[in-house]
């Protein structure tokens, strides 16, 4: 497949707003949308970037909107919810999409301090509360739409680190369930993504890809290649429209089957298992 | 409303822009009169996205029917009709598709039977049959197609493995454990042929509006329709939240986007298609 290959109009309707959607994977469903007919409401830090992806969505032919936004902080969350609604009438879609990995610090737990762990949780599983907190209110009051959560392998799987990012992703799966339990009465459909490694240009991934070792190990896991964003956001956009009226409070894993591969003799591997902390053994007995 | 709401579609022979165009695909239980029936269907979405179809049904005349509602709208199927349980009925299949369309892309084992009896109820002989039509045949159909995928490359299989393979007590015990077995079944494909370019994938239905000839065929009893509303106090708590039944044309997009080259990074997952009735 080729990442041109979309549905025209499939989201036509809709006015989506992606956090986290000035780069990686929020990029590349921010194109998509784009590309299916949506209004997208680019989110992000970055000025620079935001402007940047708002005009690279333009010359696809939709209309787009940029507004920065830390997603940990509530009040600029709720902003950016009304910037939305006031430029296009309406919210349909919400994707929870912004995270924040810091794998050199996250973990194991009992080397994660406190201050990175309240870090990471502000952005990691705040973000999400505070997004679907003024979203699901607005999409509420626009009839009816779809929320899409972005979790991890690393949220169903046990790891070497990054204990705190799969601890929040493994909340997200959970908020899912809640989500998609309550606000289908306001016809909102929630799901969840639950996405393995993909190859988003990020140095790391590459760096790690290319190591003999570490390499073999990830390609294993997830026989034999990580994902391109463009599988990402297929799946998105299909969760997102109408051909899955039918499918909610669903966790969808995209990660070429790593998932049921652990028990292998191989053991699972993660990536924050390929490329961990320091050390990978850490004696807690001195 | 918008076009992502809980309200689902109507359309009866739907085109999404998926292209399966060059693929063949095989349905079990592909049979069955216009609007009725799951693999009805998914048949018709495949055809409609370019797919040559072959359309398997052990009654050869629902089987006729969904080929000529695909003809009529221009597509490319033909009927075989089998027993999936029987190995030689599965390679006539192999036969017949092999002439008409050469080696198969996508495979979707979508038939089943099941009832509602207790373990107390169930017979040695529905026990069995009911592990044949639900499980064995599934086996029999990847032992048949998977040798001409892996010389593809590629190659796509769908097992419906419905909500009953995921939880317990909606279902009659032979059916409830044949599906939780074939859910075993599409993660060891997964694992084992996913390197290989094979997915493998389960979609599981739940609550959807004529699940299908099959739960109406002599073999099994009618089950989860509106004749029987207090059928299953959790499929009533569901509709509580989602006031609605699915319907069969909303299960079939999902298979489409499954077999599609748009979930070429899926592989050993299971789908509900249950509007949440999982997720309470």
């Amino acid at each position: 497949m080729n990442d041109s290959q979309f549905c025209p109009n499939r989201l036509g309707n809709d006015v989506i707003l992606i956090t986290g959607s000035t780069a990686g994977l929020g990029a590349a469903m921010a194109e998509r949308f784009a590309r299916e007919g949506a209004k997208v409401v680019i989110t992000g830090r970055s000025e620079d970037r935001g402007k940047a992806m708002r005009e690279r969505l333009e010359a696809v032919g939709t209309e787009a909107l940029f507004v920065a936004m830390d997603v940990s902080q509530e009040s600029q969350v709720k902003a950016a919810v009304g910037a939305a609604v006031e430029r296009f009438g309406k919210l349909t879609g919400l994707v929870n999409n912004a995270a924040w990995i810091q794998n050199r610090n996250d973990g194991p737990l009992t080397e994660i301090s406190a201050e990175t762990w309240r870090k990471l949780v502000s952005v990691d599983l705040d973000g999400v509360f505070y997004a679907s907190k003024y979203g699901l209110k607005a999409i509420a009051q626009a009839g009816g739409g779809a929320v899409l959560n972005m979790s991890s392998t690393g949220g169903i799987r046990g790891q070497v680190s990054s204990h705190c990012y799969g601890a929040c992703k493994g909340a997200i799966q959970s908020l899912t369930l809640q989500m998609a339990t309550y606000y289908s009465r306001y016809r909102i459909r929630t799901n969840c993504l639950v996405v393995g490694p993909f190859d988003t240009g990020e140095g790391r991934l590459r760096a790690i890809v290319e190591d003999p070792v570490k390499g073999r190990k990830l390609r294993h896991q997830y026989m034999g290649r990580v994902g391109q964003p463009h599988e990402v956001a297929s799946s998105a956009a299909f969760l997102m429209s109408a051909d899955a009226s039918f499918i909610n409070g669903v966790m969808l894993p995209v990660d070429n089957g790593g998932t049921i591969r652990s028990h292998t003799a191989h053991g699972a591997i993660n990536m924050a298992d390929v490329d961990p902390p320091s050390n990978d053994w850490v004696s807690l007995i001195d | 409303m918008t076009t992502s709401t809980m309200e689902g579609g109507t359309t009866a022979f739907r085109k999404l822009d998926f292209d399966l165009s060059g693929r063949t695909a095989v349905v079990t239980g592909g049979g069955g009169a216009p609007g009725r029936g799951m693999g009805r269907e998914i048949s018709q979405i495949f055809a409609a996205a370019g797919a040559n179809v072959v359309v398997v049904d052990i009654n050869p005349e629902a089987a006729a029917l969904t080929v000529n509602t695909i003809r009529d709208h221009g597509g490319e199927a033909i009927s075989v009709s089998a027993d999936v349980a029987s190995s030689e009925d599965i390679e006539r299949v192999a036969a017949v598709t092999n002439d008409a369309f050469g080696s198969v892309d996508v495979l979707v084992n979508h038939v089943g039977i099941g009832n509602n009896a207790s373990l107390l109820d169930t017979s040695e002989e529905w026990w069995d049959r009911c592990q044949a039509v639900n499980l064995k045949a599934p086996f029999l159909t990847a032992r048949q197609f998977l040798p001409g995928m892996l010389m593809k490359g590629k190659g796509v299989i769908i097992n419906t493995v419905s909500i009953c393979g995921l939880t317990g007590g909606r279902a009659g015990p032979a059916y409830t454990a044949a599906k939780h077995g074939l859910i075993g079944l599409t993660k060891n494909i997964a694992a084992c042929y996913g390197d290989r370019g094979i997915r493998c994938v389960g979609i599981a239905p739940g609550g959807v509006r004529g699940e299908g000839p099959e739960w109406n065929s002599a073999e099994g009893r009618v089950m989860g329709t509106d004749e029987q509303p207090n059928l299953w106090p959790s499929l009533r708590r569901a509709l509580d939240l989602n006031p609605r039944r699915g319907t069969p044309d909303e299960v079939a997009p999902a298979v489409l986007f499954l077999a599609s080259d748009h979930a070429s990074f899926i592989n050993g997952a299971i789908l509900p298609i249950d509007a949440g009735w999982t997720a309470v």
